[in-house]
């Protein structure tokens, strides 16, 4: 799988199992340089950054090593999913899976982090690499042993979208704004067909798997582009997943557009980083492109074997990708291509400007008739900082007490992670290690809140863009701290792991209780979409129920979130019927039909209630009203029809 | 024939033959779910990045991945805008650039040995 070393990197990594990804395509000096000043192994090799051999390295044979150490990794792989296994929904409380872990689950988190920790201490970096997709197995694919259906109401929405573009056999741009950006959405079409399923959901129990597996590559290349110890690819990939607690790798637009940013980045940083020496000899097809896009003057410091070309069409192809597919993640790729252009870290001075050509083009000749139906909501939120930033952090902060400390942690961990990147950018410098690109990696996206509010996630899209340079600064802190003797290598490796893992758990599954569905709750729910006519409106407290999923645009979705019932707060009753009722025949004529479920039920609870009452206060006015009648009633879930004529309201 | 680009390029030519395969004779199983994934993801890429030689894996998958979502959304786009709803025809196409690609791999694969 590893191959040796070339480019001038000569004695550096030959002896590490991921030789070329630890070294190659370096300039010799940067990488000699940047293996010393990091590490300072004052005398000893650069290859060899654990000059005193610890007592485990002088008891057990290297061979009989590595082999304990992989099979340590599938070992406690299993072991994770065998005691997930005895988990039920119904154990996952206000804390999410934390509440519900089982002790022979912590024991296998525990060996995860003991092995990285041993094979990054005794250089195994081709075994430390599979230690990080072990990790990504284990952590992002922890509820699928738990799940009853697909988790997550976004991906059922999501799927939803994708089977009504299959079904319509094209878009229609007027329904909402995904069907103005598209491209995930066919693409997911496309799946399902050569899948042969109905459903699109297939895919969604493994796409956070999926999604982190493939980040992996580009972001060990942009680790590799920063130079210094090669322990630093496999450590900073292994942060990137500790600390990739925003969720948003689900069955999404934004996992797959996430994952063509990194591409880019990882292009960019590779091969077009930076001033050197231009190739020998350009090819005359490229040659016009490549001197539209960079200019006469470019001077690119390595060039692969493969053809720079090729490669550089690669990343305008995958960029070009994020445009019709994602809303923010073109403009996040702009900001960051634009920095690192005017820092002068990359000579590709027209990628960001062919880039923003193509986003204004999109949105002129593609979402036009959309963004003139909604230009009055668009405007204000365009530049309104103050409510994005607020609505981000501030609004979450409330609900049970279980959640308020899951969003604390949040805001804490977060904090904490960004002034570990700042140590390590401060440590790089001094270490005369290349360090700007990372820290324009890190800082970039912070620019987005001023150019799309984004709703109230842009703060946990900004984490998610800084979070590739923040994991590169961050491990290299890490590796600064540790030295290179293997047993404190092994020491603070361990130590820092499990604090990350103890944070993962809780800041990224933090709301399972919510996102998890059972399959009680989810039969109620198609048994609607069975019986409800064209034109019916489908109204739920809230948006996280398994919904959405079919007749996308056929049904009417509701949610009474931000349901107005004037003089009631909290008190529920007759007025709360009522006013549910009003807002069902503002949105059509057909039936109308309310849902409760368990994963609202647990919403409520764990967020707080909305201003016009609690869950438990809308069924009982629900029940007393002349304007529903119960339709079906099941243990996770119960559904109120509306009533054609209904009688008077009894007085008082 | 050397084996760095062989062996990638047999696996892509398996993988992509298994894809045509269970398109044409198959239910739907999780097996075909997982498989129809992984060649989306890797496979179009693939066969053409594998076309440039690349050794280091991190390169070569973060260029395949790239290009197979490229392709994948070129190709779905292009059905849903310009020709009509026909996934079986946007995975023919996904499938003979594949097939393609790594039949163009073996065939290079083999001229370099005897070279």
């Amino acid at each position: 799988m590893f191959h040796r070393p070339h480019l001038g990197s000569g004695g550096l990594g030959s002896r590490h199992a991921a030789g070329p990804i630890a070294l190659n395509n370096l300039p010799t000096d940067d990488a000699a340089a940047g293996a010393g000043l990091l590490e300072k192994p004052s005398s000893a090799p650069p290859s060899d950054p654990s000059p005193r051999v610890g007592v485990l390295a002088r008891l057990v044979p290297e061979t009989v090593f590595d082999v304990l150490l992989v099979a340590l990794a599938f070992g406690a792989l299993a072991v994770w999913f065998v005691a997930l296994g005895g988990v039920r929904i119904g154990d996952v409380g206000d804390l999410g899976l934390v509440d519900a872990l089982p002790a022979g689950a912590v024991a296998a988190l525990a060996a995860l982090a003991a092995g990285f920790a041993l094979a990054l201490a005794r250089n195994r970096l081709g075994i430390a690499v599979l230690y990080v997709v072990v990790l990504v197995l284990a952590l992002y694919g922890a509820l699928v042993p738990i799940e009853q259906v697909a988790s997550f109401n976004v991906s059922w929405r999501h799927a939803g979208i994708a089977d009504h573009l299959a079904r319509a056999g094209g878009v229609d741009p007027g329904i909402d704004a995904y069907f103005n950006w598209p491209g995930f959405f066919a693409v997911l079409a496309l799946a399902a067909d050569a899948a042969g399923v109905q459903d699109p959901l297939v895919f969604a129990p493994w796409a956070s798997v999926a999604a982190n597996l493939l980040y992996l590559p580009p972001l060990a290349m942009i680790a590799h582009s920063a130079g210094g110890d090669a322990r630093l690819v496999p450590l900073t990939l292994w942060v990137f997943v500790l600390a990739n607690w925003v969720g948003q790798d689900y069955l999404s637009p934004q996992a797959l557009s996430f994952g063509l940013f990194l591409v880019v980045l990882a292009v960019v940083l590779t091969w077009f980083g930076g001033p050197g020496s231009g190739p020998a000899t350009r090819p005359r097809f490229a040659r016009g492109l490549r001197l539209a896009i960079a200019g006469e003057s470019a001077t690119p410091a390595t060039v692969p074997r493969g053809g720079r070309d090729a490669v550089l069409l690669v990343a305008l192809v995958a960029a070009a990708t994020t445009v019709p597919s994602h809303q923010l993640t073109p403009f996040a790729l702009v900001l960051v291509l634009a920095l690192l252009v005017a820092f002068g870290r990359t000579w590709l001075r027209g990628l960001p400007l062919l880039l923003t050509v193509a986003i204004a083009a999109w949105l002129v000749f593609m979402t036009i008739s959309y963004l003139s139906g909604n230009i009055e909501a668009l405007k204000a939120q365009l530049g309104a900082l103050t409510s994005t930033l607020s609505s981000s952090v501030v609004d979450r902060v409330g609900g049970s007490e279980g959640h308020t400390l899951v969003v604390r942690a949040r805001l804490i961990f977060t904090g904490l992670l960004w002034l570990a990147a700042l140590a390590g950018a401060i440590i790089r410098l001094r270490g005369g290690l290349r360090t700007w690109s990372l820290a324009i990696l890190a800082l970039a996206p912070f620019g987005l809140p001023f150019l799309q509010p984004y709703g109230g996630e842009i703060v946990l899209r900004v984490y998610l863009f800084a979070l590739p340079g923040v994991a590169v600064l961050v491990a290299s802190l890490i590796l600064a701290a540790a030295g290179s003797a293997e047993r404190r290598v092994a020491a603070v490796v361990l130590l820092v792991t499990v604090g990350l893992m103890g944070a993962f758990l809780v800041t990224r599954h933090g709301n399972d209780r919510v996102w998890l569905f059972s399959r009680d709750e989810a039969s109620i729910v198609d048994r609607v979409y069975d019986i409800a006519a064209p034109g019916s409106v489908l109204a739920a407290p809230s948006t996280t129920l398994p919904w959405q999923h079919r007749r996308y645009a056929e049904l009417e979705h509701v949610s009474l979130e931000r349901l107005q019932v004037p003089g009631v707060r909290g008190s529920g009753g007759p007025p709360l019927a009522r006013a549910v009722y009003a807002l069902i025949k503002r949105q059509g004529d057909g039936y109308g039909y309310v849902i409760v479920t368990r994963s609202l039920l647990a919403y409520d609870e764990l967020l707080g209630s909305p201003t016009w009452g609690s869950v438990p206060q809308l069924e009982r006015a629900l029940d007393g009203s002349p304007f529903f009648r119960r339709l079906i009633s099941g243990r996770d879930a119960r559904v109120w029809v509306t009533v054609r004529e209904p009688k008077p309201e009894p007085r008082g | 024939m050397r084996l760095t680009t062989a062996l990638p390029a047999s696996a892509l030519l398996a993988v992509s033959l298994a894809v045509d395969a269970m398109a044409l004779f198959a239910g739907p199983s999780a097996g075909r779910t997982l498989l129809v994934a992984v060649f989306l993801l890797l496979g179009p890429g693939l066969g053409l990045v594998g076309l440039l030689g690349i050794e280091d894996p991190w390169q070569l998958l973060t260029l395949a991945f790239g290009l197979s979502v490229a392709l994948d959304t070129l190709v779905a786009l292009m059905l849903i805008y310009v020709v009509g709803w026909y996934p079986g025809a946007g995975l023919a196409v996904l499938l003979a650039i594949s097939i393609a690609g790594a039949l163009a791999q073996l065939w290079m694969s083999v001229g370099r040995a005897e070279a």
